[in-house]
């Protein structure tokens, strides 16, 4: 049905895609997580509450969330030139991802981290829990089912993001479906790579799902 | 007694917490000493404050004003370090255990352990002890979902004795138990308190709870501590009214009887040993009025009758008359005034 170049040209998509999403997640987690974590903490009924900080960090996470990815994308053309030099291909989609998915993954961290019981984390206190060792021993821990979901979600949001990057010549399937199906008016190909599509975040869902449940003692 | 430095010194301890448009005193003015070894109670009603107070002993809650002296050291005065290294000298337990989810009950006792530096093998020694004193040595590697509630409690307690703490601190320890689990885990506290000379600080709604091992007691009402003193005074004459309410819980419901419906019963001979009126109030949970008795010994028999008063609800009045029936004594209903 396709000629080697095209299956060629999908194996390299296939790559492509995931390169950018999953280096992305990975970036953005180190962002996003110690954001999320913050956020948390400075709470006013959080353990070191902090007014102006939190409030600082909220706007920020709202105004990020709040701009459109393809726009965000624009908006960040000239920081992706000045880091990488360039503008196209899947690196330089990297660098609007990470800052499109930071703050998504924040507030992701951020309600997972809430889900924990306020009295495990007064014993801790009781204890004699210092801040950093609630987060390290009680946070994180006991909120890794949830965390595992979230960035399952993470994981297939991004992926979305990065298809969509294919318009303004980010690599992956997602640029193989707007040239060849938009611009070519090959259909067949546009529909390959939307099942591909489908398939992988269906693969990243259910690894996801899979690990929560795996971690999660409180189902045993 | 008096003469030992107390372990817990509360001075006029406040605490206010403020909202946008209200102010609620939780605490008012409290004062009391609970002494090295002891086990001692505080009981009050919901919303009287005590769990603020319990929490103002390891500073889990910061008083607004008066001091906490915790064995001769004012934890006011310390920073923060300072403070988390005093609260390893106090464990607490608490109504919903709070034991962490994700870890086994051996990891949840090996927690404070590592906070305090413990390398990891011999805190795994320690808690592997802990189990034992606790009775839950085949429970190790369990997670707390796999758990009763008695036996997380039994953990939690474990995971507060594990930097052996010179007090204890029970928040309602046993209030989501039943009655026989709540027993066996206030035997294992009392234990605690003897082998180890643990003080323990037991905050509690139950009467039942101060009576089965407190030896003193402080009364807390509104905000305020209405009355402290032995088990014993207290519970032979409490003089407060929260004091009254919690020794003689239902002297309130006091009954009149408006209608004048009176029963006969008649003994035959059968019931010399049994308390048969009492044990009707028991079992029926009615109450009566004698209005009339004559009943003779005759040959370790009892023979004669009574004229008892019974309540106006129809309801409980055929309860009462069924009772009677069913333990074979003969009852009519007679007109009153005898």
């Amino acid at each position: 049905m396709f000629s080697q170049a095209v299956i060629k040209m999908i194996g390299v998509g296939i790559g492509e895609s995931l390169y950018m999403t999953l280096f992305s997640t990975l970036l953005a987690y180190i962002i996003g997580l110690p954001m999320g974590v913050v956020m948390v903490l400075t709470d006013k009924d959080g353990i070191h509450p902090m007014f102006y900080l939190n409030k600082t960090l909220d706007i920020i996470i709202n105004i990020l969330r709040s701009i459109p990815f393809l726009i965000l994308m624009i908006l960040l053309l000239p920081l992706t030139r000045f880091i990488l030099g360039t503008t196209i291909g899947a690196t330089a989609t990297v660098v609007s991802l990470v800052i499109a998915a930071a703050p998504f993954i924040a507030r992701l961290v951020e309600s997972s981290i809430k889900e924990v019981d306020f009295g495990v984390i007064e014993a801790a206190q009781s204890m004699g829990a210092s801040p950093l060792e609630i987060i390290r021993k009680v946070f994180l821990p006991e909120a890794k089912p949830s965390l595992i979901v979230g960035s399952a979600i993470a994981v297939t949001t991004i992926l979305s993001y990065s298809a969509m990057a294919g318009i303004l010549g980010g690599g992956g399937l997602g640029a193989i479906a707007i040239n060849y199906g938009w611009y070519r008016y090959e259909t067949e190909i546009m529909i390959v790579t939307v099942i591909l599509l489908v398939i992988i975040v269906q693969v990243f869902q259910e690894i996801g799902m899979r690990l929560a449940k795996k971690f999660d003692k409180r189902l045993k | 007694m008096e003469h030992i430095e107390p372990i817990i010194r509360l001075n006029h301890l406040s605490k206010t917490f403020k909202s946008k448009d209200s102010v609620v005193n939780a605490l008012d003015d409290i004062s009391l000493e609970i002494q090295k070894g002891e086990i001692f109670g505080i009981i009050g009603m919901s919303g009287a404050g005590k769990s603020t107070l319990v929490r103002c002993i390891n500073l889990l809650e910061k008083p607004t004003a008066g001091s906490v002296l915790f064995d001769g050291q004012d934890l006011l005065k310390l920073n923060q370090k300072e403070l988390r290294e005093s609260r390893q000298s106090m464990g607490m337990i608490f109504q919903q255990f709070n034991l962490l989810m994700q870890r086994t009950a051996l990891k949840n006792i090996c927690f404070p352990l590592e906070l305090s530096g413990m390398p990891g093998e011999q805190a795994h020694k320690r808690a592997t002890e802990l189990l034992d004193i606790v009775g839950l040595s085949d429970k190790a590697d369990a997670y707390p979902s796999q758990l009763s509630g008695g036996q997380k409690q039994r953990v939690a307690i474990a995971r507060a004795l594990a930097t052996n703490p010179k007090v204890l601190l029970c928040d309602e320890a046993t209030s989501a138990l039943d009655p026989a689990t709540t027993h066996s885990i206030l035997s294992l506290i009392k234990k605690l308190n003897k082998q180890l000379g643990i003080t323990i600080v037991i905050i509690t709604h139950e009467m039942s709870v101060i009576q089965e091992i407190c030896q003193r007691v402080a009364i807390i009402d509104a905000s305020r501590i209405v009355e402290i003193g032995t088990v014993e005074e207290i519970f032979s004459s409490p003089k407060s009214t929260a004091g009254k309410k919690f020794i003689y819980p239902n002297s309130s419901k006091t009954q009149h009887f408006e209608r004048n419906r009176c029963i006969r019963v008649v003994f035959d001979g059968d019931f010399t040993y049994e308390p048969i009126i009492a044990n009707m109030i028991l079992d029926c949970k009615e109450l009566i009025n004698i209005l009339f008795a004559d009943i003779k010994n005759i040959d370790n028999k009892a023979y004669g009758h009574l004229v008892l008063q019974i309540p106006d609800d129809d309801i409980a009045a055929d309860k009462i008359i069924k009772y009677f029936k069913m333990k074979k004594l003969s009852v009519e209903e007679v007109v009153s005034g005898v």
